[in-house]
């Protein structure tokens, strides 16, 4: 299962945390740290995108990640999962973000922070895959928009 | 675009504004401050209002802050008909509120409402807040609604259903019973082969890997939907907008070749046909690979990501249908197997890092079959070239591997290679070099003097991280084992090895350690060549540079000299004599013992210092280097002769949610220690009875004995030099040097209460940990008396340490000794300070160790820290186990009720505890009453040093015992210390997590220490409540003892 999903930014700023596996949030922070410094530290064109800690983890997990621009998105599971699907679905992720807010950059997971665990909660639930495919995920969004557009009062 | 909410826009920008960590954690502070104002009258706030505050809360969460207040406006939000408001109340739910809180009561009803007859997008956030959160008050309430959802005919829509699917999972980690094979085989078979949408198939098999992680028994019927939805999904039945990269759904293929590697290969040949059709498909398929690694400065163009996209996806399918290979063995075509391995091969020389990454994985896997390692073994030069490259991942991943290829033919390149690595590494790497490279020798070398030169290399390369279990190993193996081989041969050759090493005036301690041992012990060998004075010379010249423990090592090792050649008994005795007078205890000790004894007569001389006798087979077999090694992989491809073993013992192990392989190997260990701890107890009882048999005297000797006994099961071999001559050999039950303790996680570097605690219960581990300075604490103990060796090392390239003051609070209760504080550590440099404590008086806080340091770093003013710690030497350090019987248990228990005597505590389990349970069980959701005793059992054994008493059949509890050992004399007679006998029962309330601790002893200051540090690790704090409070009296620390 999946353990925990981060993105953080070049400089160790979280944009985007869950945790699946019961961490309590006062480690939260500090697992965000140990996982930016170990992924921060890999040359993207020299290093293959998967790394470890046991002191952190224990023997029965891998750091996987993969770094946009100014963003890495880390996916720390156990291996009940398969790596290099663990990779396609970080580009599925990645891809329902850019159609969703059109060339997506850091500024719009800041802003965004709802929709982003929105659509984090449509791919990935309680630590399991839920879905894969990018069109899905788009028509499922787009159907919460019609209902929102539906509800929307003065306040909006 | 804008985020629909001005007020969450404007906080956002204003926290990204913040210069400093400072400025932020005001604008927070203030946020916090105001919404906490907001939420005192909550009935005025608009739905939308609150949804602000709540979202501004979840972002405050994700940067660190604590909110522990607004879960009830969550809770209001979830009942909201507006889907954002609910969706926001949903997802603070899932994130602020654990899985027991007492408010997830409240939504339960919510959550099921939603579920059975909210609006498609209502249900589907119900589902996701139940799975994100899980729970039993989830798990009893809304398992069936949710097992409803998927009925055949229920007509649900193909979204919900994914969800319920990967729901349903969630709910069955938190109760194993809800889905059990009699029932859901059958369905979940059906449902495969009839269910035509790809994401619902993929949920589904999510499900049933999830179930058969926790025991694959009992599920064939799956095997053959699986196949052949399998081999439909690759004939292109599926969806186009499934296709992913010209792949058909990959993750539902990856998926079924997992599910298959759960079983053994079908007996039905026609499906076993099937399944080696379909792997030899996938192999055959030509797969894209991505262009060469970019230099830096040259961007990646759009369509090499695509390239690499699509490579990954193929071969995501490639490396699971490899893993299936793997796990088949014997089954699969050998055609198919030959195409494997030189796949693998090509995957190894990719020019895709991550492609050669998991062929290296892959390939240790697959080395552990005999058809393919002389193939595998062609690609030796490819794999030691990848121990150069930069990525320590690959690093390790082709370290694995060698070590998997290694064998009798290969082993001298491959060690000789790895030696090489082991200079230039860094630490991480070097350790376990060291480890894969001791074992490897020792297995493979012809004959074991090369053994022994690889292990001197090792200690001249990395001195630092050649641990004792190393060192130890080599005494055990050039010492011989009872297998009738003469071993003089070898041992004088390790005997002038040592000679030569020692010869450099700087040796490390490690060298000295195992040189003294190999000289004393095997130095006759060597009298031809080398007189014993000139071999005592060659070591003394080391001791007054070496610490304190090694300084013991070498005056054994002298005084075996003096038993094998009268010559340098001058020399010896003299040394021996000025020891008498170390202010080191141990030291001293042993020197008055040694002393003695070489005045004693010949006879007790050669009998206690002759060689050591040879260890038994069982040693030889079970070598605790291997044991290190192992490490448990859930749920990964088991190969079938893993899971046969598993099958076939008894099916209750399974159900602990703990995949089959790593089971199985648990198993094993755990019937190895259980059975030394048998031993051990066996051993302990008989002493018991002789005690209760002899005169007062006789058994005051007898204890002696058998702390001697004691001290060396801890020390390892260089004292079992000194009492295992004496005909007094302990056979099998010594299987080397004593292990570690109590397994705790490792805690945060900045957690020095949390290492603190940790150390109380276990024998060593981090004190402090910072960029530059690292602290480490090894203690033990005996009775009253302890040893604690504080280990500083300075870390950093540049900052020297100085350190003006190191102090021990002086304390009434504890008398203690030190050696020379540190004085200043520059960069690279180590040191140990040696602290002795004698307990005199109960008391609950320990002397405090504080220490002030200034950090120089070449740029910049040094910088002042004082570091207030305190001494991990609990009241518990100075108990000893006491094994009695049930009977005696319940007779002294039962007297020893009444004021002053008891203390009870309860409370719900502290979370410390239950994240501790669910690490050692080894799954993130498992919290059975089981493991929560198993860990309580370990806790208190290892950790506090009580006997379990074997008293009680009833599962929720346990009963220990032990003596609480003072160096305070009887006053009525004081060549005796004063003792207490300690007693505990502790049980647990599952229904509840609860727990409640009752400790009994014969005094009051005991009595409430005792407790209270024992409910510190198992109870809530806040939470714990103190029953009947007349009845204990709080003591002031230093009440006196009688």
């Amino acid at each position: 299962m999946i353990r925990c999903i981060i993105v953080v930014n070049n400089q160790g700023k979280p944009r985007l945390m869950r945790f699946y596996d019961g961490t309590p949030h006062e480690r939260q922070q500090h697992v965000l740290k140990t996982v930016y410094n170990i992924v921060s530290r890999r040359s993207d064109d020299l290093c293959c995108c998967f790394a470890e800690d046991r002191e952190l983890f224990g023997d029965d997990h891998k750091i996987i990640y993969r770094h946009f621009a100014t963003l890495y998105f880390v996916f720390v599971v156990d291996s009940a999962e398969s790596e290099l699907g663990i990779l396609d679905l970080i580009q599925v992720f990645v891809q329902v973000l850019d159609s969703c807010f059109e060339n997506v950059c850091e500024l719009d997971l800041i802003y965004h922070f709802d929709k982003v665990n929105y659509i984090l909660d449509e791919i990935v639930m309680g630590g399991m895959v839920v879905e894969t495919n990018a069109e899905v995920v788009m028509s499922a969004l787009q159907g919460i928009k019609k209902l929102e557009s539906s509800q929307s009062s003065f306040f909006g | 675009m804008p985020s629909g909410m001005k007020g969450l826009t404007v906080f956002v920008a204003d926290i990204r504004n913040c210069p400093n960590k400072e400025a932020e954690q005001k604008r927070v502070d203030k946020e916090l401050a105001k919404i906490r104002q907001k939420f005192t009258n909550s009935k005025s706030l608009s739905g939308y209002d609150r949804k602000k505050y709540i979202w501004k809360l979840l972002y405050a969460f994700m940067l660190g802050y604590d909110i522990d207040f607004g879960h009830m406006e969550a809770v209001n939000l979830v009942s909201s008909n507006k889907y954002s408001e609910k969706n926001a109340g949903y997802l603070a739910c899932s994130l602020l509120l654990s899985e027991n809180s007492e408010i997830l009561r409240l939504i339960t009803n919510m959550v099921k409402n939603d579920i059975l007859h909210g609006n498609e997008h209502q249900t589907a956030l119900a589902l996701n807040t139940c799975a994100n959160l899980g729970g039993e008050e989830f798990s009893e309430n809304l398992f069936s609604d949710i097992a409803k959802l998927i009925t055949p005919g229920a007509s649900r829509p193909s979204y919900i259903r994914r969800k319920a699917y990967v729901c349903l999972l969630r709910l069955y980690r938190r109760d194993y019973d809800t889905i059990q094979p009699d029932t859901w085989a059958a369905r979940l078979g059906q449902a495969l082969q009839s269910e035509k949408d790809t994401g619902v198939l993929t949920s589904m098999c999510s499900l049933i890997l999830g179930v058969l992680e926790t025991d694959p028994n009992g599920w064939d019927d799956l095997v053959q939907p699986a196949i052949l939805t399998l081999a439909r999904v690759m004939g292109g039945d599926c969806p186009p907008f499934y296709v992913y990269y010209s792949v058909p759904a990959p993750w539902l293929q990856i998926k079924l070749l997992r599910i298959l590697q759960f079983f053994p290969a079908p007996t039905n040949t026609t499906l076993l046909n099937r399944m080696n059709d379909i792997l030899y498909r996938i192999l055959s398929k030509p797969t894209v690979s991505a262009h060469a690694p970019h230099h830096h400065g040259k961007k990646r163009t759009k369509a090499d990501a695509e390239r690499l996209n699509r490579s990954n996806t193929e071969h995501a399918v490639l490396f699971e249908a490899l893993n299936l290979i793997i796990h088949l063995e014997m089954d699969c075509d050998l055609t198919t197997k030959k195409m494997a391995s030189s796949l693998l091969g090509n995957f190894v020389a990719s020019k895709e890092a991550n492609i050669r990454y998991l062929g290296l994985e892959t390939m240790a896997r697959l080395a552990s079959d005999p058809d393919v390692l002389p193939q595998l073994k062609r690609h030796t030069e490819l794999i030691i070239g990848q121990l150069q490259e930069p990525d320590i991942s690959i690093r390790r991943q082709a370290l694995n591997l060698l070590y998997g290829i290694c064998d009798r033919d290969n082993w001298q390149q491959i060690v000789d290679e790895l030696l090489e690595i082991l200079k230039g590494s860094d630490v991480l790497m070097q350790e376990e070099l060291v480890l894969k490279i001791a074992i490897l020798a020792e297995r493979n070398a012809p004959d074991y003097t090369w053994y022994v030169d690889v292990v001197f290399k090792m200690i001249e390369y990395a001195p630092e991280v050649v641990s004792d279990e190393i060192w130890y190993r080599v005494v055990q193996v050039v010492t011989g084992f009872d297998d009738n081989t003469d071993n003089a041969e070898l041992q004088q050759y390790a005997a002038k090895k040592a000679i030569e090493y020692l010869n450099d005036r700087f040796a490390d301690e490690t060298m000295v350690r195992l040189g003294a041992y190999l000289i004393g012990e095997f130095g006759h060998h060597l009298q031809s060549q080398l007189s014993t004075s000139r071999q005592f010379q060659t070591l003394h010249r080391h001791f007054p540079r070496v610490g304190s423990s090694t300084r013991c090592i070498l005056l054994l090792a002298y005084a075996k000299l003096l038993n094998a050649d009268e010559d340098v008994s001058e020399e010896v005795l003299a040394v021996l004599e000025e020891q008498q007078d170390s202010v080191d205890p141990d030291l001293q000790q042993r020197a008055v013992e040694l002393y003695r004894l070489c005045n004693e007569s010949t006879a007790t001389m050669e009998n206690v210092l002759a060689m050591m006798p040879v260890f038994s087979e069982k040693i030889q077999s079970n070598n605790p280097l291997i044991r290190r090694m192992k490490q448990a992989s859930k749920s990964r491809a088991a190969p079938r002769q893993q899971l046969e073993e598993a099958a076939k013992t008894e099916g209750v192990l399974f159900k602990t949610g703990v995949g089959p392989a790593a089971k199985a190997e648990e198993d094993d260990d755990h019937e190895e220690e259980e059975e030394e701890e048998q031993d051990e107890r066996n051993g302990r009882r008989d002493e018991h009875d002789e005690d209760e048999e002899e005169d007062e005297e006789e058994e005051e000797e007898d204890e002696e004995e058998e702390e001697e006994e004691e001290e060396d099961r801890r020390n390892g071999p260089r004292s079992r030099g000194a009492a295992g001559g004496g005909g007094r050999g302990r056979g099998e039950a010594d299987s080397g040097p004593a292990g570690g303790g109590l397994q705790l996680p490792p805690t945060a570097p900045g957690d020095i209460q949390g290492m603190w605690k940790n150390l109380c219960i276990t024998p060593q581990g981090p004190m402090f940990q910072s960029n530059s300075l690292v602290i480490q604490l090894r203690h033990e103990y005996r009775l009253n008396q302890g040893r604690i060796a504080i280990n500083y090392a300075n870390k950093s390239p540049n900052v020297v340490v100085q350190f003006p003051s190191v102090t021990i609070s002086e304390a009434p209760f504890m008398r203690h000794q030190a050696s020379k504080p540190p004085d200043v550590l520059r960069p690279g440099e180590t040191y140990t300070h040696q602290v002795m404590v004698d307990c005199l008086q109960p008391y609950l806080n320990p002397p405090k160790y504080i220490v002030n340091c200034v950090l120089q770093t070449p740029q910049g003013p040094p910088s002042n820290q004082n570091l207030p710690f305190t001494l991990p030497v609990c009241l518990t350090k100075f108990f000893s186990p006491a094994s009695l019987s049930a009977e005696q248990f319940t007779s002294y228990w039962e007297s020893m009720s009444g004021p002053g005597r008891e203390m009870q505590l309860m409370g719900p389990l502290a979370s410390g505890f239950v994240a501790d349970v669910q690490r050692a069980a080894g799954a993130p959701q498992q919290l059975s009453p089981q493991a929560i005793m198993q860990r309580f059992n370990a806790y208190l054994s290892q950790g506090f040093n009580l006997a379990i008493i074997p008293l009680s059949n009833a599962p929720g509890v346990l009963f220990g015992a032990a003596t609480f050992h003072t160096g305070t004399p009887q006053p009525n007679d004081p060549s005796k210390k004063v003792v207490v006998a300690c007693m505990m029962k502790l049980e647990l309330d599952p229904s509840r997590m609860m727990a409640r601790l009752t400790a009994r002893t014969a005094h009051p200051q005991v009595t409430t220490s005792f407790a209270q540090i024992l409910a510190a690790y198992f109870i809530t704090p806040q939470q714990q409540q103190q029953q009947q409070p007349e009845q204990t009296p709080q003591q002031p620390q230093t009440a006196s003892l009688i």
